[in-house]
């Protein structure tokens, strides 16, 4: 479960990414604009979905559980077992 | 400031361990055209820019590249995590083995470590940008070169994804030089 929602939040965050790029050199496109705003809405309802059933994404963002600091329990972006 | 995700921005999952691969791909981590180079490149070269948007261009895909110095380091590791000593020994390895064990160096594919001497902030933002239009498609080349020699699709496909992100920030940089051009323009104007 755990990648499925991994591969689902890196599409929306690169899309959030991507869209932010073009808006820096574009930053009176009032369309692209929109897009931006949707798609990170889209993005932080998702990271907040994540960070309820499986961990922390941020450092000092991200609330901790009250007795373990789970930050260093979940698993590491780059380990794949 | 920077805030770290604790995610990848593209997922790496490599079964199969490839040692020589890895030594290939660590170019794109510490070589002269890789993503550490253009992290330091970006944000160091940012503070001279006339216009917010190069600067705001240079800070955000210098944040991704650090991203993708991450996604370089995840390979590497997946690559050579658990290698035997006979697996070290075939797969060329064992030079890189006794300097570093299994660790992840920042180097190019010959061993050189990484160094500032293959970038540059010249303090002058058409300098820079043009600079920077060319690292774009210097690491573009760098990936396809890469591509050329590796095979298992668990690699290919997130060197395909960092290929194709080198074409959208060559993109981004060539309007920001655009945006500093015609404010080089305006200036002399009145």
């Amino acid at each position: 479960m755990e990648h499925q929602f991994l591969k689902e939040l890196a599409e929306k965050s690169f899309a959030a990414l991507d869209l932010q790029l073009y808006i820096d050199t574009h930053p009176d496109d009032a369309a692209a604009i929109a897009r931006y705003n949707e798609s990170v809405r889209a993005l932080s309802r998702l990271q907040a979905e994540y960070e309820k059933t499986i961990g922390p994404l941020y450092s000092f963002v991200s609330p901790s559980a009250d007795t373990r600091f789970t930050w260093v329990d979940t698993a590491w972006p780059w380990e794949n077992d | 400031m920077w805030i770290y995700e604790k995610k990848l921005q593209y997922p790496v999952n490599i079964k199969r361990k490839d040692p020589a691969a890895a030594k290939l791909i660590i170019t794109q981590y510490g070589g002269p055209d890789g993503e550490l180079g253009a992290a330091l490149r970006y944000l160091s070269q940012r503070y001279i820019m006339p216009v917010n948007e190069a600067v705001a261009a240079l800070t955000d895909i210098g944040t991704e590249e650090l991203g993708h110095f991450e996604i370089i380091g995840a390979m590497v590791r997946q690559l050579t995590k658990g290698l035997s000593y006979e697996e070290i020994k075939r797969g060329g390895y064992a030079d890189f083995y006794v300097e570093h064990g299994l660790g992840v160096f920042p180097q190019n594919a010959g061993g050189a470590p990484f160094t500032a001497a293959a970038m540059q902030s010249k303090g002058d933002a058409v300098t820079d940008l043009y600079e920077d239009m060319a690292a774009e498609q210097k690491a573009r080349s760098t990936y396809e070169y890469l591509i050329d020699m590796l095979d298992d699709p668990d690699v290919i496909e997130p060197l395909k994804f960092l290929r194709a992100r080198e074409i959208v920030h060559f993109q981004r940089f060539g309007e920001a030089l655009e945006k500093v051009r015609d404010y080089n323009t305006r200036k002399h104007v009145f």
